[in-house]
């Protein structure tokens, strides 16, 4: 496995459990009431942008230092396969931002934009990542 | 879907004939991983012209006794 290939399981990693440290922090807050009303500002700032930065930096450290041995360098068949994941995660992205953009214009709650685009900014990434390793994995 | 590469080659053979050199060090040779060497040995990938040029250079052969292509109808 290459370090761009560990990177990208570290970044998928870190976003499906970010995600689920999110959501269970947004329902323990809202304790049953309507998660709509539930102030989310700061657990979006923190869960969804400052850890996921962090613990991808701290993992792919980790990643770095336990094989150590291996090639960090990106070579020609990484730089295709990451075009070629960030392409999809793109057209992903834009198809699903007409969810906020459909709720902005219906004059939706904040609370709902801001997540919808979470949400698409989150499966983006995943998808993404999820077709460099299927590409790492079956060919290019 | 990902299709794999109809693109065939030699590279292991070459690689025994050449003393027996290592993935990696055919890797080192020509500036890319060593999972770069055993895809393409695989099928997995197709490299760049340039590299598939790089490869016959280090095995001092022309680059149609490294990678072969299927004729049409094959």
């Amino acid at each position: 496995m290459t370090f761009e290939e560990r990177s990208t399981w570290v970044g998928a990693i870190v976003a499906v459990g970010t995600f689920i440290a999110y959501a269970t922090a947004l329902l323990a807050r809202a304790g049953g009431a309507d998660i709509s009303t539930v102030p989310f500002v700061d657990l979006m700032l923190i869960y969804g942008i400052g850890i996921p930065i962090v613990v991808t930096i701290v993992g792919v450290i980790v990643v770095t230092a336990i094989w150590h041995r291996d090639s960090q360098t990106k070579d020609q068949r990484d730089k295709a396969i990451d075009r070629h994941g960030e392409y999809v995660a793109g057209i992903l992205l834009a198809v699903l931002m007409f969810v906020p953009f459909g709720l902005a214009l219906a004059d939706a709650d904040t609370f709902w934009i801001a997540h919808a685009m979470y949400l698409a900014f989150l499966t983006s990434a995943l998808i993404g990542g999820i077709v460099k390793i299927v590409v790492y994995r079956r060919g290019f | 879907m990902v299709k794999p590469t109809r693109v065939t080659n030699n590279i292991r053979r070459l690689r025994f004939d050449a003393g027996e050199m290592t993935q990696a060090e055919l890797a080192d040779r020509v500036a890319v991983t060593r999972q770069t060497v055993m895809a393409i040995e695989l099928g997995r990938y197709s490299p760049s012209l340039e590299l598939a040029f790089q490869i016959a250079e280090v095995f001092g052969v022309p680059l149609e006794d490294v990678f072969q292509y299927p004729k049409p109808g094959e």
